[in-house]
C-alpha cells in the first residue's frame, strides 16, 4: 500500500514536476519499490494520454523533410559521431562491471576465508554468495549489451560508407558562414555558423553559435544566391537567441535551382525586398 | 492501459527498435504515425504555430538520437514521445517566458477542446483513443481537471499552480494526484 504523501509526489514526479530535496527523497524511495514505480508509469501513461483528447491537427508537411535533411546533414558531417558515442559511452561500462564483480570477488574470498577460520557466520557467507550470484548474473547482461552494441557500431561503420559513396550525387549541401563585414569582425569573433541545404526539399537550416543580437529595430535576414536570379533571394527573417544557440529555418521565397552561396544581412524589422549593405555572413 | 491497442502499441515499439539502429525508414513511419498527435500538444502548449512546429522538430530530432534508451517496459512509444515534446516545450515557455501569456489562456480556458466534435477527422484507432480519453475525462471534478491541465499543458510547478489559484499546496498536489489516479483507474477499466 502507497502512502497519500508517496501517491502526491509519485503523481509530480510522472509530471517532471519534483523538484530539490523532495525529488531526492522521493528517488531513494523508489529504489527497488515496484509496486511504487509501476504507480508512477501509470500516472505517466495517463498523463500522456490527454494528448489523444487534444483538436485534431495535421502537422506541418514540411518538417519531415527537414529533419531527415538534418539526420543526413549531421550523418556526412561527422560520420563516425552518430550513435557510436552511445556504444562508447555503453563501453565504458565495462571497467566498473568488471572491477565490481572483482570487488565482490575479492569479497567473497576474503570472506571464506573468515569462515575458515570461523570469524563470520554461514548466514553471511550465504548472503555474500547470493551477491556474487548477483553480480555474475549482472556481468553476463553487460557483456551482452556491450556485445550488441559492438554489433551496432559495425553495422553503423558498414552505414557510415554506404553514405560517403552516396554523398557525390547526394542533394544535401553543408556550409560554413564566414564574417564579411570586417568592421564586425570583433563582435561576430566568437560565432560559429553553418548552413544545411536541402535541394530536393527546397529547404534548409542555419545554425549559429553566440550570434550577437541584430540590434534594436532590427532582424537578420537570410539570402541564397542563385545565379539564375539577378537579386539574392529572401530565404526569411529571425532574431538571435539570447541563449547562445540559434536555429534558423531557411525557407526561400522563389525557387532555387543552384544555390551557389547562403549569405546573412541586417535588416529593418521584419525584412527587405533587396539585401542591404551590410550582408554579415557569407558562406565559403 | 488502454491508451493504445496492443498490436498499434507493438508496431510503435518495433519501429522504435529500428531508429535505435539507425533506420531512416522507421523513423518515418514513426513520425506519420505520431506527429499530428505531438504537434496538437505543441500547439496547445506554445500557442503559436510556428514555435510548435520548432517544438516538433527539436522533439523528434531528439528521438532519432536518444532511441535506443526508450524502455517498452516503462511506457508505450507514444507516452515516451510525448514526454520529450512536451519537455522541450517546456524549456522554450521557460526560456522564452512567455508562460505567463499562455497559462492565462489555459485557466481561462481549460479543456474547453473536450466540447470539440472533430472525430470525424481522426483514423478509427485515434478516434476510439479520443473517445476513451475525452470519457475519462468527464468524469473529473473541474478543479482536478484544471491543476491537471496547468501542470502539463503550462509547465508550471506546483508552487506556481498553488500561487495562481490561490490554493494550499498540499491541496493542489492532491488535486494533481487524484485527478490524475482518477484517470489511470478509468482508462484501466476501459482496458479491462
Amino acid at each position: 500500500m502507497i502512502d497519500e504523501t508517496l501517491q502526491d509526489q509519485a503523481a509530480l514526479y510522472a509530471l517532471g514536476m519534483l523538484e530539490g530535496e523532495e525529488a531526492s527523497a522521493f528517488l531513494a524511495a523508489l529504489e527497488g519499490n515496484a509496486e511504487l514505480q509501476t504507480m508512477v508509469d501509470e500516472i505517466a501513461e495517463s498523463a500522456a494520454s490527454i494528448t489523444h483528447a487534444l483538436p485534431s491537427t495535421k502537422a506541418p508537411p514540411d518538417v519531415l523533410p527537414r529533419l531527415l535533411a538534418q539526420i543526413r546533414a549531421e550523418r556526412l558531417a561527422a560520420p563516425t559521431a552518430p550513435r557510436v558515442s552511445e556504444t562508447d559511452a555503453s563501453a565504458s561500462w565495462m571497467p566498473w562491471a568488471l572491477a565490481a564483480s572483482i570487488a565482490v570477488a575479492a569479497t567473497i574470498g576474503f570472506f571464506s576465508g573468515a569462515r575458515v577460520n570461523g570469524v563470520r557466520s554461514g548466514e553471511q557467507i550465504a548472503r555474500l554468495r547470493s551477491q556474487n550470484v548477483q553480480a555474475e548474473a549482472e556481468r553476463k547482461r553487460l557483456t551482452s549489451i556491450i556485445d550488441a552494441l559492438k554489433d551496432e557500431r559495425v553495422a553503423i561503420g558498414k552505414r557510415v560508407e554506404d553514405l560517403r559513396q552516396r554523398d557525390a550525387i547526394s542533394q544535401v549541401q553543408i556550409a560554413t558562414l564566414k564574417v564579411q563585414a570586417t568592421r564586425l569582425a570583433k563582435a561576430y569573433a566568437n560565432m560559429a555558423a553553418y548552413v544545411v541545404w536541402d535541394a530536393n526539399g527546397q529547404s534548409g537550416e542555419m545554425r549559429f553559435d553566440k550570434l550577437p543580437p541584430a540590434g534594436p529595430g532590427k532582424d537578420y535576414q537570410m539570402w541564397v544566391i542563385d545565379p539564375r536570379y539577378d537579386a539574392p533571394v529572401s530565404a526569411g527573417v529571425f532574431s538571435a537567441d539570447i541563449n547562445g544557440e540559434t536555429k534558423a529555418n531557411v525557407k526561400p521565397a522563389r525557387p532555387i535551382a543552384l544555390a551557389k552561396n547562403f549569405a546573412v544581412s541586417i535588416e529593418q524589422k521584419g525584412g527587405a525586398a533587396k539585401p542591404s549593405d551590410l550582408i554579415i555572413l557569407m558562406s565559403n | 492501459m488502454s491508451a493504445m491497442p496492443n498490436p498499434e502499441r507493438q508496431r510503435d515499439v518495433e519501429l522504435l527498435a529500428r531508429v535505435a539502429k539507425g533506420d531512416e525508414q522507421a523513423f518515418a513511419q514513426f513520425y506519420q504515425r505520431c506527429a499530428d498527435g505531438l504537434y496538437g500538444l505543441a500547439l496547445k502548449m506554445m500557442n503559436d504555430s510556428g514555435e510548435a512546429e520548432d517544438v516538433l522538430q527539436d522533439g523528434f530530432s531528439y528521438m532519432w538520437k536518444k532511441a535506443a534508451t526508450y524502455d517498452p517496459a516503462r511506457s508505450s512509444p507514444f507516452t515516451w514521445a510525448v514526454m520529450i515534446v512536451r519537455n522541450k516545450a517546456i524549456d522554450r515557455l521557460r526560456s522564452r517566458q512567455r508562460q505567463a501569456r499562455i497559462v492565462e489562456k489555459a485557466t481561462t480556458e481549460f479543456l474547453h477542446f473536450t466540447d470539440v466534435d472533430d472525430t470525424s477527422a481522426r483514423e478509427p484507432v485515434r478516434r476510439e483513443q479520443c473517445a476513451e480519453v475525452r470519457a475519462a475525462l468527464a468524469e473529473i471534478p473541474g478543479d482536478q481537471k484544471q491543476v491537471v491541465e496547468l501542470a502539463f499543458f503550462g509547465g508550471l510547478t506546483h508552487e506556481q499552480i498553488a500561487e495562481r489559484l490561490a490554493a494550499p499546496l498540499g491541496t493542489i498536489k492532491a488535486r494533481i494526484r487524484r485527478g490524475l489516479l482518477k484517470m489511470r483507474d478509468h482508462l484501466k477499466g476501459v482496458g479491462a
